[in-house]
């Protein structure tokens, strides 16, 4: 008898530990102990389908018709985008495997022990390795074993944060995998995590002088923030000989494309985002969502997002009552690099002793 | 590369630490722990220490003779 299939009855399990190689998936132990695997429920249902590419004969000559006789397949992806209420774990989780560097701490070893810090930065090639970490996904589609399948080799290939006016924060991952896949159900699947929520209505949004920006939470419009994180896999390279359907690696191929805007209103007479505009002066931008209290604090849940050394684009949007408002937007060219200094670094707390482990 | 190129590390103030780059350069130490090695049984070099392991600050090398 076959079950009925619902999106309520699927499951999904992360896990924060890497594969050790492409196309050596984690061990279903890895997926389900508590310490590293992790199940959520994401916003709407996510599918495991995997993208096949083929070659025919249709384009053959003096075949005596028209059409295709056969194909064959070529070769094997996985994209999906799947997004979730903003959580300490889920935003750690989906920054380090789009990013792909992390160093851990405790930020209160003696006092709060469980409570863990993540700074996590983009991948350099110069300094490390150009492979970006790769990990395990579990989706159950339905409780049938070929829909019950482990999906190897993903990454986060991209990732935003939006903002929802009196809602949680928003998180979007778009995975890509390399399309190998295991069936069979996961004996004993986590159970559903409890959400660390961070909501929008919590964000603060510093902008200003480095090392020292300004609150202006208090100008910006709801619901206008994004950051956005994008990096460039080598896709030419990530094919090589002898890989048959599947990559055999996955490189980092370009620089890391970085979005952030937000709206922001002033009364009339204030001339500071069109000062903003024409210094080009460089700024440091700050997004930081509190969450609750972990143990017994006074450490937090939180993610943030710091943009070290920043130019805005600044466009006069509009009037609204006696406030012009300005759209400030941070493009990948904004970003700047000064010496040593990190250009961007995401940073989450939460209770998980570490990503990518 | 010979044996003075290799280094071993622990987190400074003596706590628990992570790091993480890419599919390899995972370290993963307790309070008081120090290793020569990555978790992936590579050894660390002082020149990985300086530009993986040093810029945040966390670890730092253990000096000849302050191991516990």
């Amino acid at each position: 008898m076959a079950f009925p299939s619902r999106a309520q009855d699927q499951k999904l399990v992360l896990c924060t530990k890497k594969q050790t190689a492409m196309g050596t998936a984690l061990t279903d132990a890895s997926l389900i102990a508590a310490t590293t695997g992790a199940r959520y429920s994401p916003d709407k249902e996510v599918s495991g389908q995997i993208d096949r590419k083929f070659w025919t004969d249709i384009g053959l000559a003096m075949k005596g018709h028209d059409y295709a006789t056969t194909r064959f397949e070529t070769e094997r992806d996985y994209m999906a985008a799947y997004s979730f209420p903003a959580d300490s774990w889920l935003a750690a989780w989906i920054a380090a495997f789009a990013m792909g560097a992390i160093t851990s701490t405790q930020p209160n070893a003696g006092g709060n022990p469980t409570a863990w810090k993540h700074v996590i930065k983009p991948l350099d090639p110069s300094a490390g390795s150009k492979d970006m970490p790769l990990t395990t996904i579990y989706l159950e589609d339905a409780q049938t074993a070929n829909l019950q399948r482990r999906l190897l080799d993903c990454t986060v290939k991209d990732f935003s944060w939006d903002f929802p006016a009196s809602a949680p924060a928003q998180l979007t991952a778009n995975i890509m995998g390399s399309g190998r896949q295991t069936p069979g159900a996961l004996a004993t699947p986590p159970a559903l995590a409890s959400l660390n929520l961070l909501m929008s209505n919590d964000l603060v949004l510093k902008y200003g002088t480095q090392g020292a920006p300004t609150d202006i939470s208090t100008q910006i419009v709801k619901g206008s923030v994004k950051f956005g994180f994008t990096w460039q896999p080598d896709d030419a390279n990530s094919r090589t000989l002898g890989g048959g359907l599947f990559r055999t690696r996955l490189w980092v191929g370009g620089p890391p494309q970085l979005t952030l805007s937000f709206q922001r209103f002033v009364d009339d007479a204030v001339s500071t985002p069109q000062d903003d505009w024409l210094a080009e002066t460089i700024q440091e931008v700050l997004l930081h969502v509190d969450g609750t209290t972990i143990g017994t604090g006074p450490e937090k849940h939180y993610m943030e997002v710091r943009g070290l050394a920043v130019r805005p684009d600044v466009i006069k949007l509009g009037q609204s009552g006696d406030k012009t408002v300005y759209e400030y937007s941070f493009g990948p060219g904004h970003w700047i690099k000064q010496g040593s200094a990190d250009v961007v670094t995401v940073t989450c707390q939460n209770l998980s002793t570490g990503f990518l482990n | 590369m010979n044996r003075e190129d290799i280094v071993a590390v622990q987190v400074k103030g003596g706590g628990a630490a992570h790091f993480s780059m890419g599919m390899g350069h995972t370290l993963t130490l307790g309070p008081g722990e120090s290793s020569d090695k990555w978790a992936e049984g590579s050894p660390i070099t002082r020149g990985e220490f300086e530009v993986l392991l040093s810029r945040d600050g966390v670890f730092e090398i253990v000096e000849p003779g302050t191991e516990e």
